[in-house]
C-alpha cells in the first residue's frame, strides 16, 4: 500500500501536466448544451397559469454534475485499474442484464431499467463501458489478433447483446456492435477475419430477422422503439421531427421559441429526439455547432488513441470513440430521418442520468490514457 | 503503435469525418434548402383557428332606442371529448352531472335538470370536440367552483360570452322575433352572404325582424389564432393573427317604443275588460251564450302618410329573453299549446278574423263606384229610409216573414233593432245591417252590376292579400267569391263540400261576414289608404339599416303598391259617416268617445274629429270578434288604427274603448316613456317595501324595513329603501310616490270598469 500512495504521489505532478484540456473543454460545452436543450424541451409552455416546469432540468444538472465528477474520478483513478476490474465488472454487468429482465420496469415495451428511489438506472448503458474493457483486454493481450481471439471477443459481445435482446432494445444492441466494430478493426483483424466477420453479422441479422420465432409486433418494436402503435405512428413521429428540424431554417426560431417543440409534437423531444429541438430553436448554424463540438470532441479522443502508449489505452479509446461516434450518427441521423428510428441517446445531450454519466465515465477513461501515456513505457508495458 | 494500426485510426478517421459531412448535408437540406415547406407544415401543425362570432346588430327603434342589444352573460359549457375520456361508468356520468345541475342552479336563475344536459350532450348539432353550452346567465362563483375542480369535472367551463338581450322584454316581442341555435335545416337552407358564414348552433334569427333581416344583423366573424400542442391544449395566442370581428348591422324601426307600451298595455287592459264582462243572453232563444274568453288580441297603429309601422301589439306575448341559449323543451311546448292561446303567434299579421262591420266602408265603396246607388232595391246614397231591422232576400219567394225565414231568407240587424231614416252616411254612423245587406244582395244579383263588386273593391284596399309588412310568416286573409268557391270545391270536395254561391252568401260578405278573413294589418292599412286619399303602400317597420357607425346601408322609404280611386263626393259622405261613429250620439262608438262608463274615454272629438267604424263579427260557437278600425284626425290623418279582441263581444264596447284611449293619449294627452324590462322588474320588487314605506309616513306602521336595513347592503343589487322613499333595485332608482300614484291610478281605472260592467 506504501508504495501505491507512493507512487501516486509522484505521479500526480506528471499526471497534472498530461492532462488533455480538450477533453473536458469539449464534454462541459455539449454538457452545458444538454441541460439547456432538456430544459428547452421539458419547460413546456410556460404560460401564466402553468410556469416553466424545471424538474427535468434539475434532475438533469444533478446527471451532469455527478457525470463531471465521475470523470474526474475514472481520471484519476486510471484506466488501469479499469483493467484489474475487468472480470467483475464484465459479470455484473451480464448478472445486472439478467435481472432487469425480471426486476426491471417496463418502458414503452422495453424492460430495459431498474427503479431506484424515483430514478431509473439502465445497466445496457453501463454496460457499454464495461464491454469496452472487456474487449480492451481481449483484444488488446498480444500484438496480433488470432481466430481464437476473435471468437472469445465476439462471444463476450455475443452474451451482453443477446440479454439486451430480450429486452429488447435495438439501439444499444447497435451501439455494441459500432463498439466491437470499430475495436475489432482498430485492434488489426486480419482483414480476411474481418470479411467473415461481416458476412457472418449479415447472415445472423437476416436469420433473426426472418425468423418465424419473431412475432410481428416484435420486429417493430426492435425496429421502432418509441411506441408500440408502430408504422403509421413512426413515420408520423419521423415526419414531424424532420419538420421540427426544417422550421429552424439557418438560425432557428431562438431558445424557447420553437412551436414545434412547445407545442410537443415531436415525441421523445428531451430524449432520443433531442436534437430537433437543437436544430428548431437554433438552426442549421446551432446544429452545426453542436455537430461540430462532437466533432472536435471525437478529433480530441482520435488523437489521444494516436498518442497511446499502451495497447489496452489504445483499444479503450478506440471503443470510447466508435460508441460516440455511432451515437451522434444515429441519433442526429434518425432525427433527420437518413436513419431508422430506434431508441439512442444524444451522448451528453440528451435527458437521462445512465447515459450521462456512461458518457462522462468513458470520456474519464479516455483522459486518463492521456494522462499516463509515458508510464507504461518506462514500466516496458507496451 | 504499429503502422497496420496507424492505417486503421486514419480509416476510422475517415469514416468519421464522412459520416459527420453526411449529417451536415443532411442539415443543408432540411434547414437550408427545403425549410420553407417545413415552416409551412410547422405552422399548420400548431396553429389552430378558434372563430371569434361577431356580435349580431342592434334593433333600434324610430327614436334611436335600442330595443335589442347584446350583453356578456357567463356560460357554463362541457367539452365533449374531455367529457368523454374521463371514461365514466353511467352512474358515475350520472352523478357528475347531476352535481353539475346542483352547483348551476345554486348560482343560476333557471332550474336546470340532469336531462337538460343529457339531451345537450347527446345533440348531434356539436362536433366531438365542441364545448357544449349546458346553462346560461350563471353566476360567476361557478367559474372558481369549477376551475377549482377541473379533475372532479372534466371538460367543464365556465365562460363568458355575448348574448341577445331584449331590453323592454315582452315589449315588441312578436315584432322583433328571437334568435336561437341554428338547426340542421336551417343550416342546410340558408345562403349567408359573403363573409357570414354559419356553423351549427350559431346564434340565428327565427322570427320577426331578427329572422327577416338576419342577413344584416349578423355580423363578420373574426378569428384568434392559438398555438396547441399535441393533445390540443392551447400553448400560446397569436396576436398578431388576429382577426377583429365586425359587428353586425343596426336595424332602424318605424316602430315608437313608448307608443307600443301604450298599445299593448291597453291591449292587455282590453283583454281584462272583456273577460271580466258577462255576456248578454238573447231573450228569443234558449242557448246559453260563449263566455267571453278574450284569449287573445291584436293592435296595429300605421301613419297613414307614409305606411310607417308605429306601433303593433299582440296579445298574449313572450319574453323572447326566454329563447337566450335556446328555449328549454317544456317551455317550447308551452308557448305554442293552443291551450295557453299561442303566445308566440302574432295576431296582428297572422289571426285572420272575419272583418264584420268594418267591412261595410269597402262595401259603401264598390256600391258607390259600381253605381248601385239608385238601382233595384238600392235607394239613392241620399235618400234616407227607414230600416226595418231585418232583411228578407229579394230572391225569396214567400212573402210572410214567418214563412221565409225558415229557408234562410232573412238576415237580420243585431238584436233586429230598426234603425230610421238611414243612408249611406247615417248606415256608417249607426251601422245599418239592412242597408248593406240590400247592397250585398243587389250588386249579385243585379246582372248590370259586377257581381264580385264588393269583393274587387275590398282587394283594391289590400284585403285578402299580403300586405307586404316587412316582417317574415304574414297570413293572406281571404275575399271569398263565386269563382275562387267553385274552384276550392272542385279542388278538395271533402273540405269544401259545397261549391255554389247564392244571394245569401253575397248578403253576408257586405257586412264582413262569410268567410270574409282579414288580418288586423290588413283592416288597419286598409282605412290608412282611405285616410290618405287611396294611396295603398306596404307597411314599414324598418326604416333604414345601418352600420354600427351609423352610417346608412340601406333605407326603407314609402312602398306604394297601388292607388284606389276615391270619388272625392263618396269620400266626403263616408268620411261624415265614419266620424258621426265617434262623435253622433247614435254612432256606435259615440260611448267609447264621449264618457268613461265603457271603459273609453272622453275625447275631443269636436276638436280632433275622428273617424272610425265598429265590427262585431260573429265566429261560430264561439262569442263574437271585437273589432274598431279608425283613423285621425280626419283632415290631416297622422294615426290609422285597428284593434281586434278574440271573444270580447260588441266592437263598440271592447275594441272602441281601447282605440279611444290610445288615440286620446297619442293625439291630446301625450304618451309616457315604456319601462325597459329592467325598470319594471325594480318597480315590482319596490312595490312591496314602498307600501311599507307609505304606511310608515302616513303613520300607519312602523318602517320595519328601513329600521332593520343593513347600511352596507350592496346598492347595487338591493332592493335597499331610504327613507325619502326611493328603492334601489339592481342600479335602478325608483320613486315610490310615482309608484304608489301610478298603482292607485290602475286600481281606480278597474274600479270604474267594474262599476261600469
Amino acid at each position: 500500500m506504501t508504495s501505491v500512495r507512493h507512487q501516486f504521489r509522484e505521479a500526480r505532478p506528471s499526471l497534472a501536466r498530461h492532462i488533455d484540456i480538450g477533453v473536458p473543454v469539449f464534454s462541459l460545452l455539449l454538457a452545458g448544451v444538454g441541460v439547456v436543450m432538456v430544459y428547452s424541451a421539458t419547460r413546456g409552455p410556460a404560460t401564466e397559469l402553468r410556469p416553466a416546469d424545471d424538474t427535468f432540468l434539475k434532475r438533469h444538472l444533478v446527471f451532469a454534475g455527478i457525470g463531471v465528477v465521475v470523470m474526474a474520478l475514472t481520471a484519476l483513478i486510471g484506466h488501469r485499474w479499469a483493467r484489474r476490474l475487468m472480470a467483475p465488472a464484465y459479470l455484473s454487468m451480464v448478472g445486472l442484464l439478467f435481472a432487469v429482465l425480471s426486476a426491471g420496469i417496463e418502458v414503452k415495451g422495453s424492460r430495459a431499467r431498474f427503479s431506484l428511489g424515483g430514478f431509473q438506472m439502465q445497466p445496457s448503458e453501463f454496460g457499454k463501458v464495461a464491454i469496452i474493457v472487456a474487449l480492451a483486454v481481449i483484444l488488446g493481450s498480444g500484438d496480433r489478433v488470432g481466430v481464437w481471439r476473435l471468437l472469445v471477443a465476439g462471444v463476450s459481445v455475443a452474451v451482453p447483446v443477446l440479454l439486451i435482446m430480450a429486452q429488447p432494445d435495438l439501439g444499444t444492441i447497435l451501439v455494441y456492435g459500432a463498439i466491437f466494430a470499430g475495436m475489432v478493426f482498430v485492434a488489426g483483424v486480419r482483414g480476411r477475419h474481418l470479411a467473415v466477420l461481416c458476412l457472418l453479422l449479415l447472415t445472423g441479422t437476416v436469420a433473426v430477422l426472418q425468423s418465424e420465432r419473431l412475432e410481428a409486433y416484435q420486429l417493430e418494436r426492435l425496429l421502432v422503439f418509441i411506441d408500440e402503435e408502430a408504422d403509421t405512428r413512426a413515420r408520423y413521429n419521423l415526419e414531424q421531427a424532420e419538420v421540427a428540424i426544417g422550421n429552424g431554417g439557418i438560425t432557428g426560431k431562438g431558445l424557447f421559441q420553437g412551436t414545434q417543440n412547445v407545442s410537443d409534437l415531436v415525441p421523445e423531444q428531451q430524449t432520443d429526439f433531442i436534437f430537433t429541438v437543437i436544430a428548431e430553436e437554433t438552426g442549421f448554424v446551432g446544429s452545426v455547432v453542436v455537430l461540430g463540438l462532437f466533432g472536435l470532441l471525437l478529433a480530441r479522443i482520435w488523437r489521444i488513441g494516436r498518442l497511446a502508449d499502451d495497447r489496452f489505452g489504445l483499444l479503450v479509446t478506440a471503443g470510447v470513440f466508435s460508441m460516440l461516434l455511432f451515437q451522434v450518427f444515429q441519433s442526429v441521423g434518425m432525427s433527420t430521418g437518413m436513419m431508422p428510428i430506434t431508441g439512442i441517446p444524444l451522448p451528453l445531450i440528451s435527458y437521462g442520468g445512465s447515459s450521462v454519466v456512461v458518457t462522462f465515465l468513458a470520456l474519464g477513461l479516455v483522459q486518463s490514457v492521456h494522462m499516463r501515456r509515458h508510464q507504461a513505457r518506462d514500466r516496458g508495458m507496451f | 503503435m504499429d503502422d497496420l494500426t496507424r492505417y486503421r485510426m486514419r480509416v476510422v478517421a475517415v469514416v468519421a469525418i464522412s459520416l459527420f459531412a453526411a449529417l451536415v448535408a443532411r442539415l443543408w437540406y432540411l434547414q437550408v434548402i427545403t425549410t420553407e415547406q417545413a415552416v409551412a407544415v410547422a405552422e399548420q401543425n400548431v396553429t389552430r383557428e378558434i372563430r371569434v362570432t361577431a356580435p349580431r346588430g342592434r334593433i333600434l327603434d324610430v327614436q334611436g332606442r335600442v330595443l335589442v342589444g347584446n350583453r356578456i352573460t357567463t356560460m357554463v359549457t362541457i367539452n365533449r371529448r374531455e367529457f368523454d375520456q374521463a371514461d365514466f361508468d353511467e352512474e358515475q356520468r350520472l352523478q357528475v352531472l347531476t352535481r353539475i345541475a346542483i352547483e348551476v342552479n345554486r348560482s343560476g336563475k333557471e332550474l336546470l335538470k340532469t336531462i337538460d344536459i343529457e339531451a345537450a350532450l347527446d345533440d348531434p348539432a356539436y362536433g366531438l370536440y365542441d364545448d357544449v353550452p349546458v346553462a346560461v346567465d350563471v353566476g360567476e362563483d361557478l367559474l372558481i367552483f369549477f376551475g377549482e375542480r377541473s379533475d372532479q369535472y372534466p371538460g367543464i367551463r365556465v365562460v363568458d360570452s355575448t348574448v341577445r338581450s331584449y331590453l323592454y322584454g315582452n315589449l315588441a316581442s312578436h315584432l322583433l322575433g328571437w334568435v336561437g341555435p341554428l338547426n340542421d335545416t336551417e343550416y342546410r337552407n340558408r345562403r349567408p352572404p359573403a363573409g357570414k358564414d354559419y356553423a351549427l348552433r350559431d346564434e340565428v334569427g327565427k322570427s320577426g325582424i331578427e329572422l327577416l333581416f338576419e342577413d344584416d344583423l349578423r355580423g363578420v366573424a373574426g378569428g384568434r389564432v392559438v398555438e396547441v400542442d399535441r393533445l390540443g391544449r392551447i400553448v400560446r395566442e397569436r396576436d398578431d393573427l388576429f382577426l377583429a370581428p365586425i359587428t353586425g348591422d343596426d336595424v332602424v324601426l318605424t316602430i315608437d317604443i313608448d307608443l307600443q307600451y301604450l298599445v299593448e298595455t291597453e291591449l292587455e287592459r282590453a283583454v281584462f275588460a272583456a273577460r271580466s264582462r258577462e255576456p248578454e243572453r238573447d231573450p228569443d232563444s234558449e242557448e246559453e251564450p260563449p263566455d267571453f274568453d278574450a284569449p287573445g288580441g291584436a293592435v296595429v297603429v300605421l301613419a297613414p302618410g307614409s305606411g310607417d309601422v308605429l306601433a303593433m301589439g299582440s296579445y298574449p306575448s313572450y319574453d323572447p329573453n326566454e329563447s337566450i341559449g335556446g328555449f328549454r323543451v317544456d317551455r317550447w311546448n308551452e308557448l305554442n299549446d293552443p291551450a295557453n292561446d299561442l303566445p308566440m303567434f302574432n295576431r296582428a299579421i297572422q289571426g285572420e278574423y272575419a272583418p264584420g262591420s268594418t267591412f261595410k266602408l269597402f262595401t259603401a265603396h264598390a256600391a258607390w263606384h259600381e253605381g248601385v246607388f239608385g238601382t233595384g232595391r238600392v235607394k239613392p246614397a241620399e235618400e234616407p229610409w227607414d230600416d226595418p231591422g231585418y232583411y228578407v232576400l229579394q230572391s225569396c219567394s214567400g212573402t210572410e216573414v214567418e214563412d221565409v225565414e225558415a229557408g234562410g231568407c232573412v238576415f237580420r240587424n243585431a238584436k233586429s233593432a230598426p234603425n230610421p231614416q238611414v243612408d249611406l252616411e247615417r248606415s256608417l254612423t249607426v251601422s245599418s245591417d239592412v242597408y248593406y245587406y240590400t247592397i250585398g244582395e243587389s250588386i249579385y244579383i243585379n246582372p248590370i252590376h259586377n257581381e264580385t263588386g264588393i269583393q274587387d273593391a275590398a282587394e283594391d284596399y289590400g284585403m285578402g292579400l299580403r300586405s307586404g309588412i316587412t316582417l317574415p310568416f304574414e297570413q293572406d286573409g281571404f275575399l271569398p267569391t263565386p269563382q275562387n268557391r267553385e274552384q276550392r270545391h272542385s279542388d278538395n270536395p271533402t273540405a269544401f263540400p259545397y261549391g255554389d254561391w247564392y244571394p245569401g252568401d253575397n248578403v253576408n260578405v257586405a257586412i264582413g261576414q262569410g268567410d270574409v278573413l282579414v288580418t288586423p294589418v290588413q283592416l288597419a292599412n286598409a282605412f290608412a289608404t282611405f285616410a290618405n286619399g287611396g294611396t295603398l303602400r306596404s307597411p314599414n317597420v324598418v326604416s333604414s339599416v345601418r352600420t354600427r357607425d351609423g352610417d346608412e346601408v340601406r333605407d326603407f322609404g314609402p312602398r306604394q303598391m297601388a292607388t284606389v280611386d276615391i270619388d272625392p263626393e263618396f269620400r266626403d259622405i263616408a268620411l261624415a259617416g265614419l266620424s258621426g261613429v265617434t262623435s253622433d250620439e247614435h254612432g256606435t262608438a259615440y260611448w267609447a268617445f264621449n264618457s268613461e262608463a265603457t271603459g273609453g274615454v272622453y275625447f275631443p272629438v269636436d276638436r280632433v274629429p275622428i273617424a272610425g267604424k265598429t265590427g262585431t263579427a260573429e265566429v261560430r260557437g264561439k262569442a263574437d270578434t271585437s273589432l274598431f278600425a279608425a283613423f285621425g284626425p280626419i283632415e290631416q290623418p297622422t294615426h290609422a288604427i285597428a284593434a281586434v279582441i278574440e271573444e270580447a263581444g260588441f266592437g263598440s264596447q271592447v275594441a272602441a274603448p281601447l282605440v279611444a284611449r290610445l288615440l286620446k293619449a297619442v293625439l291630446v294627452d301625450g304618451i309616457e316613456e315604456a319601462p325597459t324590462a329592467a325598470v319594471s322588474y325594480a318597480r315590482s320588487v319596490a312595490l312591496p317595501l314602498c307600501v311599507d314605506w307609505y304606511q310608515w309616513i302616513t303613520g300607519e306602521d312602523s318602517l320595519g324595513h328601513l329600521e332593520g336595513s343593513d347600511p352596507t347592503a350592496d346598492p347595487t343589487s338591493g332592493p335597499v329603501l331610504d327613507a325619502d322613499g326611493r328603492v334601489r333595485v339592481r342600479g335602478e332608482v325608483i320613486d315610490c310616490t310615482r309608484l304608489l300614484e301610478d298603482v292607485a291610478e290602475v286600481l281606480e281605472g278597474l274600479d270604474a270598469l267594474r262599476e261600469g260592467a
